[in-house]
Parts: C-alpha cells; structure tokens; sequence
C-alpha cells in the first residue's frame, strides 16, 4: 500500500499543468514527504465528532489546532467572548453572508440578543412584497398584469394560447424574486428558515408546472405559508401544508379517489415530514393505507378559477371505512364519518400522530435543525446533551419551534469552536453570502425597465445556482430535498464535486473580473469594500488584512501565511509596507482614475488569493 | 463475459417482446457482469460505453415499429401511426422496422453494427413522468426510488471509495464523463456523483490549490481537506482531459459542419478516445426534448413532424 501511495503522489506531480504552488501558496509537498493533503484525508467517520481547539506549540508558527476531546457542550447560554469572529458565525448560520453593517450592528448587542433581533422576523418588503410582473415586454400578461406589478393574486383562465407560457414567466418571476430576497434581505433568520422548511416539506416549482394549470400562484402560496410560519408552529405548519393545493398536488392527494386512497403523501408525511426515515421506525404499510384513507377527499376543486384556491373537503372522494392502525398507533381505530363529517377525521389523526409519537417527532424535527443550523454529524454527547433536551423543550412549548432556534442559537454548544467552519457553503450560501459580504451592486438603475433589467440579474444567478451547483431555488430533485441535509454519510460534502468546484472558483474570478449580465456590469468594489474600515485600519496593510479575514473565513489564517500574502498581494512584492501605505494615501488625496487603479490592482489580487482558498468554501 | 455474449443474451431482436417488463440490467445490488466488465479501466477490457441520453417520453412504438402488431396498432393509434410502406425495413426481419427518418441507424442495423432491446418497461405503470425517469435512471422499480443511479453504482463497485485516492497511477482518468449538462442521477453513486463534466474540453478552468496550513485534525479539518482533494481531482481531470483533447488531432472528414449538436457532443468523445483517455462511460445528451405531445406528427403525414426530425439528429448524429 506504502508503495502505491508514493506512485499515486509522483503521478500527481508529473501531471501537465497541476502545481500546488498557486498565487500565496507557502505549502510544497517535497520529494519524499508525505503529500499532507493525501496522507490526511479519511472520509469521516459519523457518529466521532472530531473536536480541536487552538492550543499554543512551542516553535510552531502561531497557535495550532489540535484534538483535545470529545464535544460536551450543551444548551447552557453562551457568554463567552463576542467578537467578530462569533457575530459573523451566527450571521452566515443564519442568514447569507456577513455584511460590515449588520456585523456592527450586532456585536452592539449581547450575545442573546444579537439572536433575539435575527428572530424578529416580519413578511419581506425588499425587494418587492411579492413576486412582480417582468415579463411584460416579452409576453403581455393575459391575467392582465402591468410591467412591474404582482401577479400573485391572479389566476389565469387558461382561454388565451399563451397562458402556458405566462405560467412558466411567472414562476420565473418567483424563484428570481426568490434570490431577490436572498441577496437583498433584512438581516433576520425568516429567509434562512423558509428555506429550512422548504427543503423539509419540500414542492419541485417544475414538476407542479407540469401537473396543472397555474402552478405559479400554487407555488406562491405555498412559499408564503412557509414564510408566514417559519418561526411558528411545526404541527399546525404540518396540518396546513396537508391542505395547500401545491402539496396535494405533488404528492398525489389531489388523486385521491374513495376505492383508491392515493398513499404517497401519508408515506412521505411519516417517512419524512414527521417520524423520520430511520430502520427502528415500525410504522407499518397499513399504518400509511389507513393514513392516505383519512386524507382522501381533501383536494382543490379548480386549478383555472379565479384566486384564491379553495381546497376543501369533498365527501365523493373520501374512503368510507374505518381506519384501523397498528401497535405503533397504539391499536387505534379511527371511525369513519359519513358526508361531511368525514373532514373530521383529518383533526383526529393528526392529533393521534402528534400525541402517540410526540417524542420520536419532536427529536426527529430536532435533528433536522441541527444539520441544518449546526453540523451533520450528531453523535451520543450531542444526541443527549443538545437533542434530547431540544425535543423535550419542542413539545413542552407545545410544537412552537421558535423557542427551540432561539435556544439552540444561543447555546454554548451553537459557539463552540468544534462548530464553526464545518459547513460547506450550499450553493445559495457561496452565491448570495459572497454577493452581500462584499457588498457587490446587483441592482440596476432605476427606470421603466429596472424591474426587467433586475429579474434577468436574479435569473442569472438561479441558473447558475441550478446549472451544475445543483441548488435552484424551487428545484429540489426529490421530496426528500436537498441531499446535503440528509444524505448519510456525505452530507454537505454532496455539494462539492470536480465539476462544482470548478463552477465556483469561476464565479469568484468574474466577481473580481466583472462581468455583464442583462444591463448591469456585477462587479466587486474593492475600494467601496475596503472603504467600510476606518482609514487607519486601511492605510496599514497588516491591520486591513486582519480586518477582512473574519469576513470571509471562519478561522484566522496562520501569521506567515497573511504576511505572505500581504507582500505578494498589497506590496507587489516590496518588502516594507510603506508602499502600500504610500499607495492607498495617494489615492485618499488625489483620487484619480491612475490612483485608483494602483490600490484597485493590488485590493483585487489580494480578495483573489483569498476567496479562491478552499478555507472560504466553509462557513 | 463478452460483449457479443452479452447482446447475444439480450437483444432477443429476431422474437421481439420476448423480455418485455424484464429490466436488462436488474437493480438493487444485483449487478451486471457485463456491465462490471465495462466500467473496468478500457485497458483490461477494451470497451467504452457511450450512453446517449434522449430526454422526456420517446414513443417507442413509432421509432421501433412492431410491424407483427400493425393491426393493433392501427386500431390503438391510427392518427399517428406511420404508414406500413413507409416503414424502414430491417435485414432479417419481417416483424420490426424503424421509423423513415433513421435511414442512417438502419444502415449501421443492416451491417450489424446496431442491436436494439425492445420492450423494457417496468410493471404497472402510474404514468408519472418523473417515477418513470428515477426508475430509468436508477434502474429499479422499488419505491422509493433509490438515491443511487445504475451506472454510478457500478462504479462505486469498480471503482470502491471514489472519490478519495483518485485520480491515481493506475486510474488516471476520470470514471465518467458527461459534455455538458449538470451531472445526472445515473452517475449517482453512494458517496458523490461519479461524472465529470466537461462541455468544452478545451475550457476547463484550473482551480488555486494554496494551503495556508495543513488542515487540522477535527471536523473542520476533514471538511477542509474533502474541498483540497476536490480541488487537486478536478485539476488533475481537467489536465488529462485537455490533454487527450488536443492529443488527438485527426478527426473524421465525416464530421462535417452538421448543425447536430448530438454529433458534436460525440466529436468530443472521439477525441478524447483517440486522444487515450481511458475514461470506461461517456453520457451525451440529445439536445431535444422527446415531449413531443401535440406535435409528433404532423396531421395526415405522419412520418413527418418533431418526432421525425428530432429522429433524424439521432441517426445522423449517430452516423457521423
């Protein structure tokens, strides 16, 4: 084996075009030393959170990490240290990015309520209330709506040969508006959670488009329910969406018939909206046909009326038997209801659920925050020191899921060192995060078609996040959404392959580069960016790159590895950094385009070292 | 077990529907020997699978016509059913033909280049679109769907612990291939998808691979060294790619400026071949959609319409 890895690592070598010496790069792999990247890597073993701490070494170059330990922090409130580095933690988890802004505004605070103002959520206001009319020019709305006014309230009639296409433009103008929001928000947890719970109990905008009519509307809805109730109540969230035409009709309910129950949605409803797809579940096959029995019968009369739907119980449709449930229901039968009052039924099972499985649904639910928010892996110290008391909190508060984010945020477990930088940014996260962290311009200048010019901006990015990032807003591949979140044993690393990667460090370059999208040049402003410290801290290139590692990585860089790039980067190579300090002086007195230029070169060198580190793929 | 044992056993073309509802290639762990025997590095087997993707609802009955049930179907679909004469003839045969416009694939069928498999299907049909297409590409009917595709499953078998230690002396090359497109779910393995995706084999961009400090040993770490490995693979790729792209000059003069980005896509593969990629799967992909719906055929000439030109790219696209 000894033998091959040495052949493995000279091959790497010789390869035509591959170094691993890139812009900044201090690590050499030397002829007979283990290559540290190869000789490193294990796939992570679950269930073994690998806990390090910075811990001080004699004659090494700065502090180190290393394992000390096994992860025992709790739930107990966190007041350690609050500095940028913590604020900028709890801002990427819980929203896109860290904006200069909204750190500031945060590290005011304390700890607790730092999270408290990021759980104040309202409906969005930026960009717009709702999805907008941008289309116009290309397709004139047949519901007749003006250029650059909501759709959402309207239904087509689908009389007109084009109300097809229209559908499609407005579902466009949901998932743009979508990363409208992502990039544009108010710095609060609603986006983060619409989008917790949207790949939880998740709809596909293009499989619905294909089902019926008005999709557009019905996706809509759906979203906004999400978002009205991000922080609210899990079962009456659960016992909602069972009701939404988007959901009865992506998972079949819609097709209920009396003789033939429709069981994909009871089967996803316990599989995956509830009690987990975990082997000691022992739910069983009836327990799902007595499920989808219940259920049958609610279903959305028209997809072509006039807004809003009206879901509704319809007692043709609804199976005239007796439920019967297993042992794992506690041998309950629940009586069928003649007529009308079969819609009953619907109440008594999901109370039946929520009450029989209390425990198991509440941990469930718990585990799915947590690999979300936190980290995938949950092993025995933090299914019982975070899980176990998450859940018991979940169900004494009687399914509000608000009070369990805020405790989970604002634990010492939440800001445990073993917690920060182990996610790998999701494709929203790498795009809207870096978009806001460096305060890059995506919006066009006002006129009659900034909101043409501004939706074609958002569309680009969601076909970037789609194209290969496999992240389309709307677009999650199956019901159980994202892989990332539940995929064992990868998790988040199912983001990442030698396509994606590759899909990534170009966005990067073109945000340094500029490019052209509709109308508007996206480009980063370095000087605006850097502009946000004071002068002082600008003038003096050691302390400017101190200010901005906390922006973009989640662990300092080691001492030598910053003052090398500070000499290839922001002093071209000289060696003292009064050059820098000469440059940038020059430009504050005498901003002229060749000023710029010289500190603009030398800033855009030194975020492209930065951002193109594997370092900023975590958050 | 060979290629031509292989066909032997399956393209039972001479008693068409023999296998009908039984998958050639069965799911859930049951492997293929033949298709183990393919995603072996080409060195020890000497062949590459070039899959060509056609995506939405092919009507199969009206690209391989079952001229043995004409009656039926005359009496199941007679608006667009292709007229008998019109039918290509294929040596041997009496019960099937093709659809007119596969004059090309019909051509290669009659030198015995081209096999065809009829009948796959999986038993009791809901008719959903997208069950139909996870069970398609995953190659199993079981519900749920697997997360797992056909062809990535075989590679994680080939190929165990990919992508950790690859590329490597021995296995240079990228297990798979897509030109362009985001990777599909038949290259899903278990651990990450199995393709690589190279749309132009000429621009592929070179990732930065600094490393400030070695990664520590912690969860962040594994993390951090899971993207540096991901960083050097796709560079490593993307060398070797570029390599066998540019290696391999002389091209066909049956490449002509076709217009038929399905030949184009297969122009890259050929490339890379010759070039010495030892790459064992490439997926290209039609670039037509088969949702033809309304427009299959054009109304009182059937053997026209979408179907028919979006054939057409198909079996010059295939000639070429």
């Amino acid at each position: 084996m000894e033998h091959e890895k040495l052949k493995r690592k000279d091959f790497f070598k010789t390869l035509a075009g591959f170094t691993k010496k890139a812009a900044g790069a201090t690590v050499d792999v030397l002829p007979g030393e283990p290559d540290p990247l190869f000789e490193k890597y294990a796939r992570k073993t679950l269930g073994n959170r690998q806990y390090s701490e910075r811990i001080e070494v004699p004659n090494a170059d700065g502090p180190v990490y290393a394992r000390v330990g096994n992860i025992t922090s709790g739930l107990t409130p966190y007041t350690g240290a609050w500095t940028e580095w913590e604020v900028a933690h709890l801002l990427r988890r819980t929203g896109f990015g860290v904006k200069k802004t909204d750190l500031d505004a945060l590290l005011a605070l304390t700890p607790a309520a730092a999270t408290d103002a990021l759980l104040n959520i309202s409906a969005p206001t930026i960009p717009s209330t709702t999805p907008l009319n941008y289309y116009q020019n290309t397709l004139p709305d047949s519901g007749g709506i003006a250029l650059g006014a909501s759709w959402t309230s309207n239904n087509l009639t689908y009389v007109n040969a084009n109300d097809d296409t229209n559908n499609y433009y407005r579902q466009l103008s949901l998932t743009s508006w979508s990363w409208g929001i992502c990039i544009n928000d108010t710095t609060t947890i609603r986006e983060k959670m619409t989008q917790f719970w949207y790949h939880f109990i998740p709809i596909n905008f293009d499989d619905l488009r294909g089902l019926q009519n008005n999709s557009a509307t019905m996706c809509n809805d759906y979203m906004s329910l999400l978002r009205t109730n991000a922080l609210g109540n899990f079962k009456t969230l659960i016992k909602a969406i069972a009701k939404t035409p988007a959901m009865l009709v992506y998972l079949g309910n819609q097709y209920s018939t009396a003789s033939v129950p429709n069981e994909n949605f009871a089967r996803e409803l316990m599989e995956l909206f509830t009690l987990g797809k975990v082997p000691t579940q022992n739910y069983t096959e009836p327990d799902i046909i007595a499920a989808s029995k219940v259920l049958s019968g609610w279903r959305t009369p028209g997809f072509i009326t006039a807004y809003p739907f009206a879901p509704a119980f319809n007692a043709s449709y609804h199976n005239q038997t007796n439920k019967v449930f297993s042992a794992f229901f506690g041998n309950t039968t629940i009586t069928n209801q003649a007529g009308v009052n079969g819609a009953n039924e619907f109440d008594i099972f999901f109370d039946l659920l929520f009450a029989q499985q209390q425990t198991t649904i509440a941990k469930y639910i718990c585990r799915r925050l947590y690999r979300f928010f936190v980290y995938y892996d949950i092993d025995a110290n933090i299914e019982a020191n975070v899980i176990v008391p998450l859940s018991a909190l979940l169900v004494s508060n009687n399914w509000n899921i608000a009070p369990v984010v805020s405790t989970l945020l604002k634990s010492e477990h939440f800001f445990d060192v073993a917690n920060k930088g182990v996610m790998i940014k999701s494709p929203v996260d790498f795009i809207a995060g870096t978009l806001r962290t460096l305060n890059i311009n995506t919006t066009p200048v006002a006129g009659a078609t900034q909101v043409v010019n501004q939706y074609t901006i958002w569309n680009y990015f969601q076909n970037y996040a789609l194209n290969n990032m496999d992240q389309g807003l709307g677009l999650v591949p199956n019901v159980s959404g994202w892989k990332a979140y539940y995929q064992d044993p990868t998790y988040y690393q199912n983001w990442i392959n030698s396509n994606s990667i590759q899909k990534r460090a170009a966005l990067l370059t073109s945000f340094v580069n500029g490019f052209t999208t509709g109308t508007l040049s996206i480009k980063i402003d370095p000087i605006a960016f850097v502009q946000q410290f004071p002068n002082a801290t600008i003038q003096d290139p050691d302390l400017l790159i101190n200010a901005v590692v906390p922006y973009l990585f989640t662990i300092d860089l080691p001492p030598t590895y910053k003052n090398d790039t500070k000499v290839a980067t922001l002093l071209a190579g000289q060696v003292t950094n009064s050059y820098w300090t000469t440059a940038w002086n020059n430009y504050i007195a005498s901003p002229t385009t060749a000023n710029a230029n010289i500190v603009k070169t030398r800033l855009n060198s030194l975020l492209t070292t930065f951002l193109q580190l594997a370092e900023f793929q975590l958050m | 077990m060979n290629r031509r044992k292989f066909l032997g056993n399956t393209a039972l073309f001479s008693v068409p529907m023999m296998i009908q509802g039984i998958p050639v290639f069965a799911g859930d762990g049951a492997l293929h020997p033949f298709l183990q025997a393919l995603t072996m590095p080409t060195a020890n087997c000497d062949k590459i699978l070039v899959v060509i993707q056609m995506n939405g609802g092919n009507d199969g009955l009206n690209m391989v016509i079952p001229l043995d049930r004409y009656t039926e179907l005359n009496n199941a679909r007679p608006n667009i059913l292709i007229p008998s004469g019109s039918v290509l003839a294929l040596n041997g045969t009496t019960a099937t033909g093709l659809h007119p416009s596969m004059t090309g694939i019909r051509d290669l069928f009659n030198d015995g280049k081209v096999n065809l498999v009829q009948g796959v299907s999986y038993p009791n049909p809901n008719f959903s679109h997208f069950q139909a297409q996870d069970i398609w590409f995953t190659a199993t009917s079981t519900l749920p769907s697997p997360d797992t595709g056909w062809l990535g499953r075989q590679l994680d078998t080939s190929y165990p612990g990919f992508p950790v230690g690859y590329p490597n002396a021995t296995n240079p090359d990228p297990l798979a291939i897509q030109i362009g497109g985001a990777l599909p779910l038949s290259l899903q393995g278990p651990n990450i998808n199995m393709g690589y995706n190279a749309p132009n084999p000429a621009a592929l961009v070179n990732v930065a691979t600094a490393t400030p400090a070695p990664a520590p040993v912690s969860d962040y770490g594994t993390e951090l060294t899971f993207l540096r490995m991901m960083k050097d693979q796709s560079n490593a790729y993307a060398a070797r790619i570029t390599a066998s792209y540019t290696a391999q000059t002389t091209l066909s003069s049956m490449y002509a400026a076709s217009g038929n980005s399905l030949s184009d896509q297969l122009k890259i593969v050929a490339r890379l071949i010759g070039g010495g990629l030892a790459t064992p799967v490439y997926i290209v992909n039609h670039p037509d959609s088969f949702d033809t719906h309304v427009d299959q055929v054009v109304a009182g000439n059937t053997a026209t319409g979408s179907h028919a030109n979006i054939l057409a790219k198909l079996s010059n696209g295939v000639v070429t």
